[in-house]
């Protein structure tokens, strides 16, 4: 059974949905007791959101879960026709999105670091200087305010990491990064290259920093935990569970779950920052 | 609130006992309590997002298990969040609207409105634009649709692309209260948010479009209203027309710490910080 709704689940576009008001209607649970969370939606936020879920299904052993990517879009449109319980987005809705009856809860934020050698004499970028060195179109550090002359090299991670994914978004406006970037197949592997190469330029999640390597500020603004809760810090997201009209019991039980000490310890382990 | 992010049984004094028998419970309780009693989200106007941000960055450097949160959003959809239980602060340009006001009503909530500023709308347009003031009646046919070309009101030949905020932003009733008073805008109003609006006069040589005086920098001009320039002093005075006040909401259900936390927008480091932002203190 379960697998029959995780295929109605996974896509989450307006066929399966559709679908899957039929599926759950049919659904024989036999006389037991059994409760059931579907949770779909971002694919930044899912990898993070899989852990929460496993998190909160151990404190409830009969609980019957199901959490599938599928995309914000799509995720949202589910929890609209009822299909699904709990949307996930790592972003703020859209005024068309956030309607009467959506309640969107903050959950955890997180940030990527812009990342040189410490003995780099560059401290701060504003956003479209990152930008330009990501897409390769300044490619010597002396063309920067404070960096004395000399080639930059370009860091990356494969195209379907999620830093990568969240540079591309966050940083690059979707933009491509130039094809001269090395290819890291980690954040620690990006971690200890950026600390021995003093041309490098890299990226990392707030988790993989450590003061071996530089964080540059953005815009003048350092990152920190304090400028990312508070946002000034500009590279930070957001990542939410968003529920629509009456929440039924289970959904409440995973939303405190989510926001109490438990769950943003689970959120923090995996490398975010938690906001209660 | 949908979602109680503090369990009323581990917070009342009189279970306090069962508490400290169950000293498991009572451990992740005490957490809980302390994590939630240090948290505060706020949404809301943009206006006061910058002062927001410096205020709360500046609490949580000195306090460390200090949490506090800024969304940015219009004023209508932070009042939304306090009012479903997803952030404890509203940021809000101008008056309540009046479906807000029925909604917490019918909760049962009240709002609590702490005035913290004044800000000016300001019509804006391209920084090539000749025209450099705007009575308040040309203001008005422009916004109501009898005025559609640049050449009646003095300027250049050439058909207005008129912008507004959308109708979510409390900037965008605060100037439609002003400017058009009970008469309809024109449909011909193109609606975009804040950043949006900006970069288009900042593009469009016809645009006319307007933002709080805090939000106009150098991409795009300044009018001036039946004479007078909006600046901190004209709106301290009264002589600028087009104001706004910039309030924190909570409701009668808000925690102890988002009451805290907005009285710290009243100090006097903060009114100087916003004084400096643009803004006009209230005290």
């Amino acid at each position: 059974m379960t697998l029959k709704r995780r295929a109605f689940v996974l896509g989450a576009g307006a066929l399966s949905v559709t679908a899957l008001g039929a599926a759950t209607s049919s659904i024989d649970w036999g006389g037991v007791e059994q409760e059931s969370l579907l949770v779909a939606g971002s694919e930044e936020f899912h990898p993070y959101a899989v852990k929460l879920v496993d998190g909160f299904a151990q404190t409830r052993p009969k609980l019957d879960v199901v959490v599938e990517a599928g995309g914000t879009a799509g995720g949202l449109l589910a929890l609209k026709r009822g299909a699904i319980d709990v949307a996930l987005t790592s972003r703020e809705l859209t005024a068309t999105e956030d309607e009467k009856l959506t309640r969107a809860y903050l959950v955890a934020r997180d940030a990527i670091a812009l990342v040189v050698h410490p003995g780099n004499p560059v401290g701060n970028l504003d956003r479209k200087q990152a930008a330009a060195i990501l897409r390769g179109e300044v490619r010597d550090w002396g063309k920067l305010p404070g960096g004395s002359a000399g080639p930059i090299r370009l860091y990356r991670r494969k195209a379907d990491a999620g830093t990568q994914k969240a540079l591309d978004k966050m940083v690059l406006a979707n933009a491509e990064m130039a094809t001269s970037a090395i290819v890291m197949e980690s954040g620690h592997a990006m971690h200890d290259r950026l600390a021995a190469d003093v041309q490098g330029f890299g990226f990392l999640s707030l988790h993989d920093v450590t003061p071996a390597v530089k964080v540059l500020a953005i815009d003048g603004v350092g990152m920190s935990r304090a400028s990312i809760l508070g946002g000034s810090y500009p590279f930070t997201r957001s990542f939410f569970c968003v529920t629509h009209g009456a929440e039924k019991n289970v959904v409440r039980a995973f939303l405190s779950f989510a926001q109490g000490p438990q769950g943003q310890n689970i959120l923090k382990g995996a490398g975010l920052i938690s906001v209660r | 609130m949908p979602v109680p992010r503090l369990q009323p049984r581990y917070r009342a004094s009189g279970k306090f006992r069962a508490m400290l028998v169950l000293a498991a419970i009572g451990l992740i309780a005490a957490h809980t309590a302390r994590a939630a009693e240090s948290t505060v989200h706020l949404r809301g106007t943009s206006a006061l997002v910058p002062i927001a941000q410096k205020i709360a960055e500046a609490h949580m450097a000195q306090t460390a298990d200090a949490i506090i949160v800024i969304r940015t959003a219009d004023s209508e959809p932070g009042l939304k969040s306090l009012l479903d239980g997803t952030t404890d602060i509203a940021m809000v340009s101008g008056d309540i609207p009046a479906e807000m006001e029925k909604r917490a009503k019918a909760m049962g909530l009240k709002l609590e409105v702490q005035p913290v500023a004044q800000d000016a709308i300001v019509p804006v347009v391209h920084p090539t634009n000749p025209i450099s003031s705007l009575s308040m009646d040309q203001l008005t046919a422009i916004y109501g649709g009898s005025t559609t070309d640049w050449a009646e009101v003095g300027g250049k030949e050439h058909e207005m692309a008129v912008l507004v905020l959308p109708a979510i932003s409390g900037t965008a009733s605060g100037w439609k209260h002003a400017v058009l008073g009970d008469r309809i805008q024109t449909a011909k109003a193109e609606p975009l948010a804040l950043k949006a609006l900006k970069a288009k006069v900042a593009a469009t040589p016809d645009a006319i479009g307007y933002m709080g005086l805090s939000a106009v920098d150098g991409t795009v001009k300044p009018v001036s209203v039946d004479g007078i320039a909006a600046n901190t002093d004209t709106i301290r005075k009264g002589s600028y027309p087009i104001r706004r006040q910039l309030s924190l909401v909570t409701s009668s259900a808000s925690s102890a710490a988002a009451r805290q936390f907005v009285s710290r927008f009243l100090s006097s480091e903060a009114q100087a910080a916003m004084a400096a932002s643009g803004l006009v203190p209230v005290q």
